[in-house]
């Protein structure tokens, strides 16, 4: 049996940028594989290197060193590109060009034609919208438009880098639907996302990259611990409450272990028991790394 | 040449898009016309001395359409931040370029065209003024697609603030290549710098009538596209590699 290659395979990937202050390694051995019909998450900081990484994989940058596939093809190819998609949440097109104009443009490179994405323009409701100029789309009809463009050469392998950002909730859940039933066709997907709801309910593995290495890989199960994490609200946020967790308002996220010596900071009007969730684990993750970095003088 | 088709399509669609933009392919020639045709047909000057002078600024009207519609879409591309959704789709450089390069010079040759046919209507130019403008166009045309390439890699390698080199320049480069009088009037460290054009033998033909000129220029015009092009060839990588297509 012929051994199929794999959706995405990165190995070792390096890339540094040379600017006033001296070389900055943005890319520091980066490796990961991705099988087809995956739904794969890269998930890390500002500045850790997910959009780097995409901008390679999708033949805008070059890599110092290291070796990356997509659909067992090289970077950049004609093939490539006629299989794989690049969506960014903020890809944008010539402002005084309509919708129509912009998809047939993409239709005819993509070798397709109108008829083939009747379905793509029923289900985004493009038709009454298509003549209206890029310039005048809202943020929802522009990402609408940006889809139909991804997803109208049929591809293989989707690349997603924060498709969700600055739609609305009910546009970014019709997303996310699209984006499983994607998958579930047997589409590989790659996404990068700061929304934590769009990797947890798409991604069968996620991982954490972090100053240009992947530091964690695994399936959400991985990450996510039920009743490890405590929800502390004050009537009043005690000053050091920071020290022990995620704060968002008058309410702390911690752990079990810290909770006696939270709970003795201040007045405390509710404590409730939480999942850890993925978010929990980005910021106790980066957290991590940083104070580590910070020790280790990195 | 299917993408190139594409590519070029694209680029008359955005054009015709805006209405308005149509009066950028007429106004520089028909302007020119009008201030240098009137003079040519009053007959205040003599036809022999402004015979030459309408000749060189309807050169220099069709050079720079051509270089500017090679640049300015470019620029309208790295604008929008539509190039790099381009470059996405497979689509390499060259194709890229080579639609940018026969919409600048489907341009010139409008442009071209509509000069021409103006100046034996409108003012009563002949046979010699026809001649004297279409001669010398291979070397004004190649020499336009040349800068542009130039223009183009500068920006690839410094960044699209240097994208003010797609209108200033043109009219540089021309103000060096001794455009109204001849070479050898020049102090001679300019001449030598104004040998460096091709655009320089174009000028020197118009006023001398001999092909000698001619033949020069269009001999440095290739040489300069050659150059140009790899110039450019080198800045796109350099962009690749230190700054990535979505960030020129």
């Amino acid at each position: 049996m012929i051994a199929t290659p794999p959706a995405i395979a990165v190995s070792n990937l390096r890339k540094s940028f040379k600017n006033r202050a001296g070389t900055v390694e943005v890319l520091r051995g980066v490796s990961f594989t991705v099988e087809k019909g995956e739904t794969f998450a890269l998930l890390g900081p500002n500045g850790s290197g997910k959009t780097t990484t995409l901008n390679i994989l999708s033949g805008l940058l070059s890599m110092d060193s290291g070796e990356a596939y997509l659909l067992g093809q090289s970077l950049g190819s004609r093939k490539t590109a006629a299989m794989v998609s690049f969506l960014s949440g903020d890809s944008q097109f010539q402002w005084s060009y309509p919708g129509r104009k912009i998809l047939n443009f993409y239709l005819q490179l993509a070798g397709k034609s109108w008829r083939d994405i009747s379905d793509l323009i029923d289900r985004f409701k493009l038709e009454q919208i298509l003549d209206r100029t890029w310039e005048e789309y809202s943020n929802g009809e522009k990402t609408r438009i940006r889809l139909t463009r991804a997803l109208l050469k049929n591809p293989q392998l989707i690349v997603l880098d924060e498709p969700t950002v600055g739609l609305d909730p009910n546009f970014a859940e019709e997303l996310r639907k699209l984006l499983k039933e994607q998958h579930d066709r047997g589409t590989t997907i790659l996404i990068t996302s700061h929304y934590m709801r769009d990797i947890e309910e798409l991604a069968s593995r996620i991982a954490f990259i972090h100053n240009g290495r992947i530091i964690k890989t695994g399936t959400l199960q991985d990450y996510v611990v039920p009743n490890t994490n405590v929800e502390v609200t004050f009537r009043q946020l005690p000053e050091q409450a920071a020290q022990f967790g995620a704060v968002n308002g008058n309410t702390l996220v911690t752990t079990l272990t810290d909770l006696a010596r939270v709970v003795a900071m201040g007045d405390v009007l509710a404590v409730h028991s939480r999942d850890e969730d993925l978010e929990d684990y980005f910021i106790a993750l980066t957290k991590q790394v940083e104070e580590s970095a910070e020790v280790t003088g990195a | 040449m299917l993408r190139t088709w594409i590519l070029f399509k694209r680029n008359v669609g955005l054009t015709f898009q805006v209405k308005g933009r149509l009066s950028e392919l007429v106004v520089f020639p028909i302007s020119t016309l009008v201030i240098w045709g009137m003079l040519f047909s009053s007959g205040i000057i003599t036809r022999e001395l402004i015979g030459p002078l309408l000749v060189i600024n309807i050169l220099w009207a069709v050079g720079s359409h051509a270089q500017g519609q090679i640049n300015m879409p470019l620029l309208m591309d790295l604008w929008a931040r539509e190039f790099s959704e381009i470059m996405r789709e497979g689509v390499s450089i060259s194709e890229y370029l080579m639609a940018k390069a026969l919409y600048g010079l489907s341009v010139g040759l409008l442009t071209l065209t509509i000069c021409a046919l103006s100046i034996p209507l409108a003012f009563g130019g002949g046979w010699l003024e026809l001649y004297l403008l279409f001669a010398p166009m291979p070397v004004v045309i190649l020499t336009a697609t040349a800068l542009a390439y130039l223009f183009t890699g500068v920006v690839f390698r410094y960044g699209r603030a240097f994208g003010f080199l797609s209108w200033t320049g043109l009219p540089f480069i021309i103000m060096l290549s001794s455009p109204y009088t001849p070479i050898s009037t020049l102090w001679y460290p300019l001449q030598l710098i104004s040998y460096l054009s091709p655009f320089t033998f174009a000028f020197e033909f118009v006023r001398s009538q001999e092909l000698r000129w001619l033949l020069w220029g269009a001999i440095e015009a290739a040489l300069l596209f050659g150059v140009c092009y790899l110039y450019l060839r080198f800045a796109f990588s350099y962009a690749c590699k230190n700054r990535g297509l979505d960030k020129i």
